[in-house]
């Protein structure tokens, strides 16, 4: 599979300095609504074959850049282009054309089902809408599609309340599927599952992954999760990629001050005792970012230069590893127990 | 909170604007002419016109609501041809009467409902709650004009317990205890309706409240119920019922108009039914204007209220 | 299938069956009014004049001009009925189309739409009517239109508001990305999620729509002679009603009893349409669970569940004493049920929601409490001081031991003098579990104030004390926020300042970090730690996270469906699982920095918790069953300091 990739690994997706505002509306006899950058100035590839992971934790902006490339937001600034085309301004039947090739799996299975609309409805309108296909070729489709997913296909005739999460999931999965599409964005599929549901769907994903060559953009809070579903990763904070690349040089050397916390924050079975540091502070208010480094204000390596200078985001060595920090050049772990300091 | 009334109340001047177009293209609306309406129908054309021009009825009518709307706002709203009597004095003295029967009427269905509602919820399924649904059901159902009919033959024909109509005694009236004597049907007729309301609201939403993790939490720490029922439910349930309160003035004040025909009270809503019926029209405007403007004001003080009991909601 | 249950729940609420018998017989009657032997409602008879009630050939008696009241009162139905309904469906139809555009398109088209609306409704409703009728003139298709309009706003405020709420959700997101134009999204995903609510607003204002034009003929402003509705009858009536009452009360009661009918019928629907009051949203907990009054009888005769008598003698709770070991055992748990006991039509149903749970937690000890969603982890938590609520929750067997007192039945005096004060909680939501409108230094603060009987003052320094003790960064100015004001980290940190408020000896932590980010969850793991071996605190910790509960526990309880099916020591559970459910549970977690391990998933889905297997209630996802397994039901046996519920652990372990 690695090998594939490598093979053809043409960019089906790239952003390019893409930025999300929301808020920053005036108001009546107040001051203006927070102006929050959600995603600020991003750039990403995303290459044929590649599971692309995004992680971060709440408010990081990794939902916003998904749905900034279906086209269910517009960026404010930057460009989004699958192929050659700029896919942010698509509209009408263009954006349709789109939907073609890439699709998309929501984080809750059930909210993303119609509940009027019984299975059948709902894996045939893509098929219909997009692919014009006809009544028979739809019905075999649909039929494929269930076997794909492993549910049984006389389950097409019911609706989704009649479903579990995981279930309800994989018909989602299905959904995105139905047209063939290139590119999978995937937002937090798993993350209201179940740990032993999760492990289905991830199996799932794995597998057809591998069986279909398809392309996944990844949004996932859970490291664990990216670790094994995904080759890439880009690591978010609030707003902007702080570290990316091959998710064994990040997971194993992370340069990054940022990524050193997130994966020493995730508890591990077996272990005794919470003695990792632990961040100090909480994200700052995104309406009111700091100077400099956006991770200073909690970093235990933070220095004046950071407070002052914001870090580019640099490559290092040969494998398109890219970190945004100043002392990239001689990631240190964090110290344990060490920080006392609290911001107020 | 200074700021947040401040605001609140530069707010209203649209509202108020729109108020007045809404009603003044209305009233342009009435087909035929009112100059004709109040001459009648014998009048003579000459007659006519020389009112219409009097009335400014020959101009354009965006200038025309100018013209008007500069005059209502220096509280000049015409005369009353029926009465002939400026509007702007025949509307306030109704305005009080009217204002005594509403307000004592929300003011009974608040407590009432508010007392029944949170009741028929801590003892949901108990005989109380059976009660309650039994009376709200009436209280939603019954025709207020009806049941003040009822009222009066039962308690002021039958029993003699209460005069049949008026504000006060015709001979010797007056005194705050007559007045009061004459309060208690209308009134309570009134009541019933919006009692009905505020307390199903008050029980469904203190139902959903005493649902919520915070309840849970307050009986966690072990808190006595009255303190987990009044401190930590109700208080949260009184966010929503407020502005359902001032919802409900709106409808008090609208029903007083079958009240105040039923029982003779010399409010603004007979005169208006009076006004309709005689095509008065600029008495209807000068009392729809008044009437609908302290409507504003009461919403807009709900809205302080809430603003009080909730630090969420942002200024 | 779903449509018959609707209709077999509709028919179980009596009231809303009278309400449909009530509506139906008035519409047969009224529609049938040509038909039947009536004589004309305008007929003349000066003769008849006043006539009582119960007078040969006018059963209900005549009016002022003599006409046939029975007569006149269906013809006038026939008419209120219509103009009722009318101005309903106009109201409906053009509200419901105004709410659903101003949701779906937003911006521009909601604002103006809505600020229209807001100006429709800054008149009081009545006053507006009357506005209309002056201007159109009394009659009753004016009333008719007045009455519409003024419903308008109704109409679309609350479809908007629930279009609103739709087009939010991601299967609208879902039918764009199927290819779906507007009109489509529209008409084809959101209407049919909104029908419901336009049915329910109608329901809600079709009763008083009605009441409201016979409101306005009464005034004289709706139906003119000939033509008469009920309000105009009554109107007229009025004027006789000192000699011949009967004229204006019957028409009055015909609209009260169809009102009523229609309100009934109304409430019924609702129940059945509103997917809210249907998932009983509207059942307020009692405060504290109901205990099964069978199992109160026996804790009274001493006949309940002994600690230590049903379950394995010869595992380590065995040999608690109960009541005597109060001493270094605590909490002590046995054979907990509770049950959600589900309504469907006449039958009810049990849902095992803990269906025999055993635990101790000694003194000082952290017990880790796992297991998946459904699995009974929170209930059983819940059960402990009675917070379970009640409907749905009863406890139905066990005993439930503090200190040597026994809890389940105990009078809810005695759970309030525990509560919060020797047995504290902390949940899993900080932002739902604490009141928004109250200061978090007074929640902390009436908790002190309630169980430690001090001043105001006193419980207020108390509370600072308590935030500086949960590292709440300038604890004296954060007493006065609001929790909106703290983020959720901080609010969960007032949690934790809340249950340590009276020095309690056991704290029951319910998921109290899965809201968070992990490195919050860090920070809150890390806090806990600390607390809870700086105040020799019991800690009971409920979490779906092993990695989590091994940070915290030295013990830990699996549960699966309702049961405990291991429990032993963290590391012997990480390093060898006995329960088959345990191993595949471990072996399906992806963890880090493990990127060759393939993740074997444990496939199907837990049992129903009402339709439990008689056997093993993991056999069917089980890789090791047998038919042993499905015969009878496994208990829970100790193997050395370790439980597990499976009849092969001695052959698969040791």
């Amino acid at each position: 599979m690695n090998a594939s990739s490598a093979m053809n690994n043409e960019p089906l997706i790239r952003i390019e300095a893409v930025e999300r505002t929301f808020g920053g509306a005036r108001r009546f006899l107040a001051p203006p609504s927070p102006l929050i950058h959600a995603v600020n100035g991003v750039t990403l590839t995303l290459r044929r074959g590649d599971a692309l992971g995004v992680v971060g934790e709440s408010g990081c902006g990794k939902s916003t850049l998904a749905r900034m490339i279906m086209g269910i937001i517009p960026p404010t600034a930057g460009t989004i282009r699958y192929r050659d085309t700029d896919i942010s301004s698509l509209r009408g039947a263009d954006r349709r054309r789109l939907y073609r090739n890439i699709q998309f799996v929501f984080q809750d299975p059930q909210s993303s089902l119609n509940p009027r609309k019984t299975v059948r409805e709902i894996l045939e309108a893509p098929m219909k809408k997009l692919l014009n296909l006809d009544a028979a070729a739809r019905e075999r489709k649909a039929r494929e599609l269930m076997d794909r997913v492993n549910l049984r296909a006389e389950f097409l005739d019911r609706h989704p309340h009649e479903f579990s999460g995981g279930q309800a999931q994989r018909i989602g999965i299905a959904r995105a599927l139905a047209v063939d599409p290139d590119v999978l964005i995937l937002d937090e599929p798993v993350s209201a599952l179940d740990v032993s549901i999760q492990a289905q769907i991830l199996s799932l994903l794995k597998e057809l992954k591998s069986d279909l060559d398809l392309t996944y953009l990844f949004i996932s809070h859970d490291l664990a999760v990216v670790d094994y579903l995904c080759e890439q990763v880009a690591v978010m904070y609030l707003g902007q990629v702080v570290e990316q690349g091959s998710v064994g040089e990040i997971f194993e050397s992370p340069r990054h001050p940022y990524t050193h916390v997130l994966l020493r924050s995730v508890p591990e079975p077996g272990s005794h005792r919470p003695t990792r540091m632990e961040l100090s502070g909480e994200l700052p208010n995104p309406a009111a970012l700091p100077a400099g480094c956006n991770f200073a204000p909690r970093c235990y390596r933070a220095t004046a230069r950071c407070r002052g200078e914001e870090p580019d985001l640099r490559g290092y060595g040969d494998g398109g590893h890219r970190a945004a920090c100043h002392f990239a050049d001689d990631p240190v772990p964090p110290p344990e127990d060490a920080i006392t300091e609290r911001n107020a | 909170m200074h700021r947040y009334i401040i605001k609140r109340l530069i707010l209203m001047i649209p509202v108020l604007l729109g108020i007045s177009i809404i009603v003044f293209f209305i009233m342009a609306l009435i087909p035929g002419d009112a100059a004709q309406a109040i001459l009648g129908s014998f009048a003579t054309p000459e007659n006519v016109a020389r009112l219409r021009a009097e009335l400014g009825l020959d101009k354009p009518l965006v200038q025309r609501y100018f013209i008007w709307l500069g005059n209502i706002v220096q509280g000049d709203f015409g005369r009353s041809y029926s009465l002939d009597r400026p509007v702007i004095d025949e509307v306030l003295d109704r305005l009080g009467p009217t204002m005594l029967l509403a307000g004592t009427s929300l003011i009974l269905a608040s407590i009432l409902g508010m007392f029944a509602g949170i009741v028929a919820a801590i003892k949901q399924f108990g005989w109380q709650d059976a009660a309650f649904t039994f009376v709200v059901l009436i209280g939603i159902s019954t025709p207020s004009f009806w049941l003040g009919l009822m009222f009066v033959l039962l308690f002021s024909l039958q029993l003699g317990w209460f005069p049949v109509s008026g504000m006060t005694a015709v001979v010797g009236g007056g005194g705050f205890l007559d007045v009061v004597r004459h309060l208690v049907l209308p009134s309570v007729t009134l009541a019933v309706v919006a009692t009905g309301v505020i307390a199903r609201l008050t029980r469904s939403t203190m139902l959903e409240v005493l649902r919520r993790d915070f309840v849970r939490s307050a009986r966690a720490k072990g808190l006595p119920e009255r303190t987990v029922i009044m401190k930590h439910a109700f208080r949260n349930a009184l966010v929503n019922i407020i502005p359902v309160l001032g919802i409900q003035a709106g409808f008090v004040i609208g029903g007083a108009v079958y009240i105040e025909t039923v029982f003779q009270w010399p409010g603004i809503g007979r005169m208006l039914v009076n006004a309709i019926l005689t095509r008065d029209v600029l008495l209807v405007q000068g009392g729809v204007v008044v009437v609908a403007a302290i409507y504003v004001v009461i919403n807009l003080m709900a809205d302080v209220l809430q603003h009080v009991l909730d630090p969420r909601i942002s200024v | 299938m779903a449509v018959h249950s609707k209709f077999r729940r509709f028919f179980y609420n009596r009231l809303a069956t009278v309400g449909l018998f009530i509506v139906l017989v008035v519409l047969v009657v009224s529609a049938a009014a040509p038909i039947l032997p009536l004589t004309d409602p305008n007929q003349t008879v000066l003769t008849n004049r006043l006539l009582p009630p119960g007078s040969e050939g006018h059963p209900l008696g005549a009016d002022e001009l003599g006409r046939d009241m029975l007569s006149r009162l269906i013809w006038g139905t026939r008419v209120s009925l219509a103009v009722g309904l009318s101005a309903t469906a106009i109201a409906a139809l053009v509200g419901s189309l105004i709410g659903i555009f101003a949701a779906f398109y937003g911006g521009w088209l909601d604002n103006t739409l809505m600020r229209g609306i807001d100006m429709l409704m800054a008149f009081p409703y009545m006053l507006l009517a009357l506005a209309i009728v002056a201007v159109l003139g009394a009659g009753l298709f004016n009333a008719l239109v007045a009455i519409s309009v003024v419903n308008i706003p109704f109409f679309a405020r609350n479809v908007r508001g629930a279009t609103v709420g739709l087009v939010r959700l991601e299967y609208v997101d879902a039918a764009r990305l199927s290819g779906k134009s507007d009109m489509e999204v529209l008409f084809g995903e959101l209407l049919p999620n909104v029908l419901p609510v336009i049915f329910i607003t109608i329901s809600t204002t079709v009763g008083w729509m009605i009441l409201e034009t016979a409101g306005l003929s009464f005034l004289g402003l709706g139906a003119q002679p000939p033509t008469a509705d009920l309000g105009s009858m009554l109107g007229e009536g009025r004027k006789s009603i000192l000699v011949a009452p009967h004229v204006a009360t019957l028409p009055g009661l015909v609209i009260l009893v169809l009102v009523i009918g229609i309100n009934l019928l109304g409430d019924g629907l609702r129940d059945v349409l509103d997917p809210y009051l249907r998932s009983g949203a509207l059942v307020s907990p009692r405060p504290a669970t109901e205990v099964d009054t069978d199992l109160r009888r026996r804790l009274r005769s001493g006949d309940a569940v002994e600690p230590g008598t049903e379950v394995s003698p010869d595992g380590p709770g065995g040999n608690d004493g109960g009541g005597n070991d109060g001493g270094t055992v605590p909490l002590s748990v046995r054979e907990l049920r509770t049950w959600f006991w589900q309504r469907s039509g006449r039958t009810s149903s049990a849902v095992r929601a803990t269906d025999g749970v055993s635990f101790q937690v000694p003194r000082g000890a952290a017990l880790g409490i796992m297991g998946e969603s459904g699995s009974g982890k929170s209930v059983t938590a819940l059960s402990v001081l009675g917070l379970v609520p009640t409907p749905p929750g009863r406890i139905m067997d066990g005993s439930i031991r503090f200190n040597g007192e026994e809890l389940i039945g105990a009078p809810i005096e005695r759970l309030r003098h525990y509560r919060g004060n020797r047995i504290a909680y902390i949940f899993q939501n900080p932002m739902t579990s604490l009141n928004p409108l109250i200061t978090v230094g007074e929640q902390i603060a009436e908790s002190v104030r309630h169980h430690q009987g001090v001043s105001r003052a006193a419980a207020r320094e108390r509370a600072q004390e308590l935030m500086d003790k949960v590292q709440i960064p300038n604890a004296a100015a954060r007493v006065d926020s609001y929790p909106h004001e703290l983020s959720g980290g901080m609010r969960q940190r007032v949690g934790i300042a809340v249950a340590l408020a009276n020095d309690p000896d056991v704290i029951i932590a319910d998921e109290p970090t899965t809201a968070l980010d992990v490195t919050i969850q860090a920070q809150i793991l890390k806090l806990l730690d600390d607390l809870r071996r700086s105040e020799g605190v019991s800690l009971v910790f409920i979490s779906h996270d092993f990695g989590v509960i091994s940070e915290l526990c030295d013990r830990v309880v699996v549960m699966y469906a309702g049961q405990v099916v291991e429990s032993g020591t963290v590391d012997e559970i990480y390093r060898h699982p006995l329960h088959p459910y345990t191993r595949r549970l471990m072996a399906c977690v992806p963890r880090l920095g493990d990127r060759a391990r393939a993740l074997t998933a444990i496939p199907g889905l837990p049992p129903a918790l009402d339709d439990l297997p008689t056997g093993c209630r993991f056999a069917d996802r089980c890789d090791v069953v047998t038919d042993a397994c499905r015969e009878a039901p496994v208990e829970l046996r100790g193997h050395g300091a370790r439980e597990a519920r499976c009849i092969l652990v001695e052959e698969t372990s040791a």
